[in-house]
């Protein structure tokens, strides 16, 4: 094993597992007892989507462009990642959140979208109204005498309208009071209006072709009676009107629709037809086959809906609704044959199919993993491995980037930076954008083209944009985004980069100690303990301004804060070159920079490209890799129990040119991954 | 009053081309938001349950509004106690609704007093529970005490649609821990309803709003919307047999996650069956992505129509997660307020850190009298029938320490409370007896709260 100069300081991150873990890397205990290889795969906890997971599921279930997880409330993290099951909970706030997402995408499916409606209602006291007797009261139109009320309205379509008035009337003398609801000068309707009141005022519509453009609605009082002496007066009043349409727009295309309904119900009979759509849909949404019963549930409801009177798209609609708040969608289920049982067991098919596609998609199983699964393909390893190569190559690997990375990279932080206006004034969206976009596209290249991850820290060149070429005084590519040679700018690999340098600053100045424990908890898996009381924050004397590396190394006399800090913060001085958005500097507070950091163990280093070398060297570094990936594949942290199957894992990995690939076919090859067991 | 029954009007024909839209017409929304300020009256109509109050009262409803990272407390304090208080700089916003707010002074939450760092996520987590939180970033190891406003759903919640309603303006960090080796769920709730069990919390007002009012849809008849019901019904009713033909094949664990989601189907179907039929339909929807300071006022609106419409009695509003460093350029301070908040005596610093907490101030200032507009059935206020809490994680931004807490009580809790006066207790006064309060208030029978919550306060 090569060296590590973290050794004499932590457990290597393999077995830095558990408080308490005290195994040893060949995978005995302090005993000397030798687990058994593939002895305890251990087991994942019943799992919800998360958020990500959700809407990509519905994505390539459906082909929708709806998002409806985006609303969800957000999913909490733990051991850096928000897929861990243990910690995905349900709150009665989720169930709600998904019936109302299962309905909308439902509705969406079967739907077929009429235009746009044209919906106004226009108050008869606002002032676009006019009428040629009466006055506007707080929120009605009073006609006192015989008259007309003028309401316009500009629709912009041809077609049918209906146009409504909300009518009631002091009554009073023999009749009713008589009144028109009409367009454009001309009576379509002649009524009686019986209310007397608002809160029972009557509805009166009529339906009308209308071309597009400006139309007046005219509500017409035609019997006014007023007997003073007696105190009898009739009035009408108008509460609102109102135009909706058109009524007879064509319906559109669905395309979702056209690839739900694989069938026509009227050459082979509705039920049949919608037994074949449901059968279809669940099998694909519950990412295994039905059973029997299953399928005769949701028939069932299908029946149930038309019988109490809904159309064929309302049964199918409804039951589909069902499919997606199903605890079969909801939950990636996988059953032990004995739920108490400790031996380990293979997962089943399409369980094993499920857990490769939310391991490197972050979403549901494809066409060709489905096929897999049912052909029993997937139980053997060079059949696992041919799928997670074509996986990789597949666009739907960017979850890797977007889901993996963003989180164990801190991309994902860079959305959520506030750097202060008035220190880097340079800043803005576009720069914060284009930060973004280096680290994902950078990711991207070890998944995409399987270079080495050792790369990630001493990469020469980086894809960049103009923007980034400013902000790094490079010479820009000659495409929108182009790969240049960042060794001049002493910025090779992740870094150099302006957007870790933002995730790891506060908003007025560098954070040597983020940097260096973003350095050592996400590089090297050997997470600084957190920091005893009374110690946050450093003191700004404006009358005796000092670098941060002085007022940290000031801090470091403390033998309290030294034991940590001793580590973490000479890593961290390796970024001073680069300030709270990554600008190169030469000074701190009218100081020159001294970018010099030093390892327990002696060995110096100058800047992050210096730093990028030491630790591309250390097997940590590629030990923390395999940990923190196969954290994400299964959605738990690694326990004591999987000493050897990291041990193996790392073997293919670092032992080897540390590719991605390799790495992901490993970690979907472990017993770990692909057996789980009961809870005794 | 602008609230114009919805009739039955919507022919087939109408109901077919408004194609089963999921969100209901809002009558104003369409004149680009002509906002009249509402003021609902009391209608027996209005109520879920069409029964009458009990006594004719209106009920007493609990609000419990969170900022972070403390407040400036040499400019907080009034120096005079009782009535007609002085306004020290940060208070000034106060001066309208002096008459409706106390100044509590001297309380403390001892629960949060852990010699360890991490006093931002302890101190939230332990804001309304008055309990210590285990010290872990593994949010499989959370454990807190419930909070004060579940305690309260859980009495008087069936009482209304909603138990609770937990709100607020921020998601979470995306990454890392959130605060020294603290799970991030301490940092993002304030509601627990159980030891690892928090409330989750909805942060665009418009989201809120859909939630509260826009279930229902009135482009359809009456016989449809009860089809529609029916419909619904079954399939509740499937996917709880599929989960619990599911349950009798898991494990104990596997067992315990699926409860979670039998838990809040049946919360639908209740919530289904209680017959409430929306009547009380606000208008102006608050609009999507709003900037922070519109988004704040927004989402306070929506709560008093949540109350207004007795959606629910039980609010808790976080206007930022605990720590916050967010930015308050808006305001013309530079820098960000966790940051500020540590500021060590630096005077510019803290006038900055003054500027912040007082817009904070003018923001519950607003809500106080939005809610003092409301006029209930019985001619009271809204306000009158309320008891509205504003604190902080911490005291100090540099001392992090748990007493001598920032706390304003606004309303009179029906009865309850004697408010606009400035009470100054005893040091360590724990607040925890201040929520024991506001429970009996509400007419929770609770004898004690959390760690230390033994003895109410008198707040007559």
């Amino acid at each position: 094993m090569k060296h590590s100069w973290l050794a004499a300081l932590a457990l290597g991150p393999l077995l830095a597992l558990a408080p308490g873990c005290s195994c040893n890397l060949d995978g005995s205990d302090d005993d000397g007892t030798v687990r058994p290889l593939h002895g305890d795969p251990g087991r994942v906890t019943l799992r919800r989507l998360n958020r990500a997971e959700y809407d990509n599921t519905v994505r390539d279930l459906l082909g929708t462009a709806l998002r409806p997880a985006r609303d969800f409330p957000y999913d909490d993290t733990s051991f850096g990642f928000d897929n861990v099951a243990d910690t995905l909970s349900i709150s009665p706030l989720h169930v709600e959140m998904y019936e109302q997402a299962a309905v909308a995408l439902a509705t969406e499916a079967t739907e077929l979208p009429l235009e746009e409606l044209y919906d106004v209602v226009v108050p008869a006291e606002s002032p676009e109204v006019t009428a040629t007797t009466g006055a506007a009261y707080g929120d009605y139109y009073n006609l006192w005498s015989n008259g007309e009320l003028h309401a316009p309205i500009e629709v912009p379509v041809a077609g049918l309208y209906a146009l409504t008035a909300r009518l009631y009337a002091d009554q009073g003398g023999p009749d009713l009071a008589l009144a028109s609801l009409g367009v454009d000068g001309q009576v379509l309707d002649t009524f009686d209006v019986v209310a007397a009141t608002r809160d029972t005022a009557e509805l009166h519509t009529v339906e009308v072709q209308l071309q597009p453009g400006p139309h007046t609605i005219t509500v017409w009082f035609h019997n006014d009676y007023y007997d003073p002496g007696n105190g009898v007066d009739r009035n009408l009043k108008v509460d609102w009107v109102s135009a909706l349409g058109p009524l007879d727009a064509e319906p559109g295309p669905n395309p979702i629709r056209d690839r739900l309904y694989t069938c026509d119900p009227q050459s082979i009979g509705d039920e049949a037809c919608a037994q074949q759509i449901l059968s279809n849909v669940a099998t694909r949404a519950w990412r295994r086959p039905l059973a029997g019963a299953e399928v005769g549930g949701l028939l069932g409801l299908f029946q149930a809906v038309t019988a109490d009177g809904g159309t064929f798209d309302d049964g199918v609609r409804v039951a589909l609704s069902a499919v997606l708040l199903s605890p079969h969608f909801i939950y990636r289920v996988e059953v032990d044959p004995d739920p108490e049982g400790p031996e380990a067991v293979p997962l089943g098919d399409y369980e094993l199919a499920s857990r490769l596609s939310y391991f490197l998609w972050s979403s549901m199983p494809d066409e060709a993993l489905f096929a897999a699964a049912e052909a029993g393909a997937l139980q053997d390893d060079a059949e696992i491995e041919r799928q997670v190569r074509r996986m990789l190559a597949d666009p739907k690997a960017a979850a890797l980037t977007e889901e993996f990375a963003g989180q164990w990279l801190y991309i994902r932080g860079i959305d959520n930076m506030v750097p202060d206006v008035w220190t880097y004034p340079d800043f803005d969206a576009e720069l914060r954008a284009s930060m973004k976009e280096e680290m994902e596209r950078f990711f991207a290249s070890f998944v995409g083209s399987d270079r080495p991850m050792s790369e990630l820290l001493t990469a020469t060149h980086g894809e960049i944009d103009a923007r980034l070429a400013a902000h790094y005084g490079v010479t820009p590519p000659s495409t929108a985004w182009g790969a240049v040679d960042l060794t001049p700018a002493e910025r090779g690999g992740v870094l150099g980069q302006a957007g870790l340098h933002l995730v790891t600053s506060y908003p007025t100045r560098t954070s040597p100690v983020q940097r260096g424990k973003w350095v050592l908890s996400q590089l090297l898996c050997s997470e600084p303990k957190p920091p005893p009381p009374g110690v946050e924050g450093l003191i700004e004397d404006d009358a005796n301004p000092q670098t941060v590396r002085e007022r940290l190394e000031q801090h470091r006399a403390d033998p309290m804060c030294a034991s940590c800090h001793d580590v973490m913060d000479p890593l961290g001085f390796a970024f001073e070159h680069f300030d709270g958005i990554g600008t190169w500097r030469e000074v701190d507070h009218g100081f020159p920079v001294d970018a010099m950091g030093e390892l327990p163990d002696g060995r110096a280093f100058y800047g992050t490209q210096e730093l990028g070398q030491v630790l591309a060297e250390d097997p940590l570094f590629s030990q923390c890799v395999s940990r923190k990936l196969f954290t994400w594949a299964l959605g738990r942290a690694p326990a004591p129990t999987d000493a050897p199957y990291l041990l193996e894992i790392n073997g293919r990995f670092g032992d080897g040119d540390l590719r991605f690939s390799e790495l992901a076919v490993a970690i979907a090859t472990s017993p770990a991954f692909r057996m789980r067991r009961g809870e005794p | 009053m602008s609230f114009k029954p919805h009739a039955k009007w919507w022919t087939p024909k109408l109901a077919k081309a408004r194609g089963g839209r999921l969100s209901a017409p809002s009558r104003r929304a369409f004149l680009g938001g002509a906002a009249a300020a509402i003021t609902l009256p009391f209608l027996e109509s209005l109520r879920p349950w069409g029964q009458a109050w009990a006594n004719g009262h209106p009920p007493v409803r609990l609000v419990y509004y969170y900022v972070p990272n403390g407040i400036v407390m040499n400019q907080w304090k009034p120096t005079q106690t009782g009535p007609g208080y002085d306004l020290p700089r940060i208070l000034e916003p106060l001066l309208p609704v002096r008459d409706h707010v106390s100044v509590l002074t001297g309380l403390a939450n001892r629960a949060a007093s852990v010699p360890v760092a991490g006093d931002h996520a302890r101190g939230t987590g332990s804001f309304l529970t008055c309990a210590t939180v285990t010290h872990t970033a593994d949010a499989a190891q959370i454990q807190n005490g419930i909070s004060v406003d579940q305690v309260a759903a859980n009495a008087i919640g069936h009482e209304t649609l909603f138990p609770s309603l937990e709100v607020g303006m921020s998601g979470g960090a995306p990454v890392g821990d959130c605060d020294s080796g603290y799970s991030c769920a301490y940092t993002r709730n304030i509601s627990w309803a159980g030891p690892s069990t928090p409330m989750a919390k909805m942060t665009d007002p418009k989201l809120v709003f859909d939630r509260l009012f826009a279930g229902f849809d009135r482009t359809l008849s009456e016989e449809d919307r009860a089809r529609r019901e029916r419909w619904r019904a079954s399939v509740l009713d499937t996917v709880t047999d599929e989960a619990n033909t599911l349950h009798r094949r898991l494990s104990r664990s596997d067992q315990a996650k699926l409860d979670e989601y039998l838990t809040g189907v049946r919360e639908l179907e209740k919530r289904m069956q209680s017959g409430f039929t929306g009547e009380c339909y606000p208008s102006d929807p608050p609009g999507l992505g709003l900037p922070y300071a519109e988004g704040v006022r927004a989402m306070n609106e929506v709560m008093v129509k949540a109350l207004e419409c007795d959606l629910t009695r039980v609010v808790t509003f976080m206007m930022e997660n605990a720590g916050s460093n967010r930015s308050f350029d808006f305001l013309g301070v530079p820098g960000a307020h966790h940051e500020l908040s540590h500021h060590q005596g630096v005077a510019s610093t803290l006038e900055s850190l003054a500027v912040i907490d007082t817009w904070e101030v003018s923001q519950f200032a607003w809500l106080v009298e939005r809610m003092n507009e409301v006029v209930e059935a019985d001619g009271t206020t809204l306000l009158d029938n309320s008891l509205v809490l504003f604190s902080s994680e911490i005291s100090d931004g540099d001392w992090h320490n748990h007493d001598d807490l920032p706390v304003l009580l606004a309303g009179s809790g029906g009865g309850h409370a004697v408010p606009g006066r400035h009470i100054r207790y005893s040091s360590e006064q724990p607040i925890a007896n201040l929520f024991l309060s506001m429970l009996q208030a509400a007419g929770v029978n609770a004898s004690s709260f959390g760690q230390d919550g033994t003895a109410p306060l008198d707040l007559t």
